[in-house]
């Protein structure tokens, strides 16, 4: 512990030293009795005073939570000597604020514990590392203070705010696995495709025999198969525009491609994330249960990362981008780099949705007529490009944090069917 | 149970600030009123509100408003002022009020506020014993001549001494310094 003398004691020293010397000087024995109680303040104090040594152990009750929720935090604190007051503060990292009192002030009895409870409310979603306890211990009287701050290493995953969606949207290539989407071919399901004639190997319980009676052969009903789909998350983390006091584009992707991944996750289809930034990670489509955690950890990991390397989605593994996935990327369109990987991706065939997450209206003029004529000239390029790709049969949909992303994916919900034959 | 409770609340603390500073004030004035000892007055006032908003003059204010009682005493001749130990008390108490901690504890335990506020009155209780014990039996030796003002700077030399050599132990470091070589 780092020891230093309070204002306090340098004060209270000046002042009994003052007093004593014009003690000494006029000989009054009155400034001498003035000085007194001071002096036996100063003198008590110190001498009540001895080292301890003082230890805090910090436990949380979870690893895991959501963005919004509140954590219990447990701090210990103990003394191998009498320490009349210790003030105990926990380090809060960014992303977190201290609900209730943040700040504790205890006495240690030697060999005494104290328990403090704190509740930490997590703010932004992300992995944090928990930094410390901050101590300061007061000497009797307050006239040596000891800080020290002691480390403690705590890694806490904090998922992000999802995006409630009921409705979601409809792949328009469903794959060859169950699931939930109606698939336009004909095959084994429940929903009513047509009547056709009667082949060998048909089932009989298949057979309409209302139509068979009419008729001269036997015809049978025909059925929709269902079939689940492949959805691929492409989250442009290139920057982390917009903000301030609202979510910046970078946050907005992850809410709601967590949202969309555990709407679809549900749904029984494969889910995969490609993020592609600085750094480019990926997971390749699943639908196992686990694989959800795999997913949220790939969004938690999603941040703004500046690299040189380039890397284009050309490098990305074929089971990343399975031919017939609908791709829905989250991106400001920003970046040319994560534009020409969209434009690459609508070029190859894939069935892509694109959720503009810095609306227009999110990033205001310059002060000034040249401010306001360069955030004309943006609106225009930026118009231009959603433009270009609503030209090329891709929807383009601007999200802020105001609106629900149920609602804004509820506009392109029937996507139109893609030329077959997509390549990853 | 948890409780929202603070030593004591700033306004309070200001309250109580002032009115030892007024009972001293009083009876400086009370000793002997002039110019000097107004201007001492005033200046420790001023220097005391100033530190309850923050400025660093705590001590100086304490010491200009026991500055006004020393120039009071000196006016009144040289009888011996039986006041002195409640005016020692008094300075003791507003050095303890006005070294205010810049940063206050959200929560405080049950046990540090019961220490806290027993602590000083317990001292200033034993300060006004000692201190009037210093008074009378002072005024029943009498000290006279340069040879009892060296005696008397001796003492007083090796009282601050001891408590300056206490404070530097306190502060000594609680690890022995790393050996680099």
């Amino acid at each position: 512990m780092q020891s230093s003398p309070t204002r306090k004691l340098i004060g209270s020293v000046g002042f009994v030293a003052g007093l004593l010397l014009v003690a000494l000087l006029s000989g009054r024995l009155e400034v001498i009795a003035v000085a007194v109680p001071t002096l036996l303040g100063i003198s008590l104090a110190l001498a009540m005073s001895t080292s301890s040594e003082i230890t805090a152990d910090v436990s949380l009750g979870v690893d895991r939570c959501l963005e919004g929720d509140e954590i219990p935090l447990v701090i210990v604190v103990s003394s191998n000597a009498l320490v009349p007051e210790v003030d105990v503060a926990v380090i809060v990292p960014r992303g977190f604020s201290v609900v209730g009192p943040a700040i504790f002030r205890v006495r240690l009895e030697p060999g005494e514990s104290v328990e403090l409870s704190a509740v930490l409310l997590a703010e932004r979603w992300g992995v944090h590392d928990l930094g410390g306890v901050a101590l300061r211990a007061w000497s009797v009287g307050r006239l040596i203070v000891r800080e020290q701050v002691l480390p403690f290493i705590y890694r806490l995953k904090v998922f992000p705010r999802f995006e409630r969606i009921v409705a979601g949207l409809l792949p328009p290539e469903p794959q060859v696995f169950s699931g939930e989407y109606v698939s336009r071919s004909a095959g084994s399901g429940i929903e009513f495709a047509s009547v056709r004639q009667f082949r060998p190997g048909d089932e009989i319980r298949n057979v309409n025999w209302k139509v068979t009676s009419r008729r001269a052969g036997m015809h049978v009903n025909t059925f929709h198969p269902e079939r689940n789909s492949d959805v691929v998350l492409f989250l442009d983390t290139f920057g982390d525009h917009g903000g301030g006091e609202d979510a910046g584009s970078l946050e907005l992707a992850v809410r709601g491609a967590a949202g969309i991944a555990l709407h679809h996750l549900k749904r029984r289809d494969r889910v995969g994330v490609i993020s592609f930034g600085g750094v480019l990670r990926w997971l390749p489509v699943s639908m196992s249960r686990s694989h959800v955690y795999r997913l949220l950890d790939v969004l938690l990991d999603a941040q703004v990362k500046f690299s040189y390397a380039w890397k284009g989605i050309q490098l990305l593994p074929a089971k990343t981008l399975p031919p017939g996935a609908l791709v829905v990327a989250f991106s400001p369109l920003v970046d040319k780099r994560a534009v020409g990987a969209l434009q690459d991706l609508q070029a190859r065939g894939f069935s892509l949705v694109i959720i503009d997450t810095l609306p227009a209206d999110a990033i205001s003029a310059s002060p000034g007529d040249e401010g306001e004529l360069a955030h004309r000239v943006w609106k225009l390029q930026r118009d231009a490009l959603r433009s270009e790709f609503a030209s090329k049969g891709v929807p383009v949909v601007g999200w802020s944090e105001e609106d629900f992303l149920d609602s804004v994916l509820a506009v392109m919900r029937h996507l139109p069917k893609v030329s077959r034959g997509a390549r990853a | 149970m948890r409780r929202w409770l603070r030593v004591i609340p700033s306004w309070q603390r200001s309250i109580a600030t002032f009115g030892i500073a007024a009972g001293m004030a009083g009876y400086a004035l009370g000793l002997g009123a002039s110019t000097s000892i107004v201007v001492f007055l005033v200046l420790g006032f001023i220097m005391l509100a100033g530190s309850l908003v923050g400025l660093p003059l705590q001590g100086l204010g304490v010491s200009c408003l026991v500055g006004g009682y020393v120039v009071a005493l000196f006016g009144s001749g040289p009888i011996l002022d039986p006041g002195a130990p409640l005016i020692g008390v008094g300075a003791y108490l507003l050095l303890e009020l006005v070294y205010e901690e810049r940063i206050r504890p959200d929560w405080v335990s049950p046990k540090a506020r019961r220490s806290r506020a027993w602590s000083p009155s317990a001292l200033a209780a034993a300060g006004f014993a000692l201190s009037s014990v210093v008074l009378v039996l002072g005024s029943t030796v009498s000290f006279s001549g340069p040879l009892s003002v060296a005696a008397g700077g001796v003492v007083m030399a090796l009282l601050l001494g001891a408590v300056l050599w206490a404070t530097r132990s306190l502060l000594a470091p609680d690890q022995a310094p790393r050996d680099d070589r």
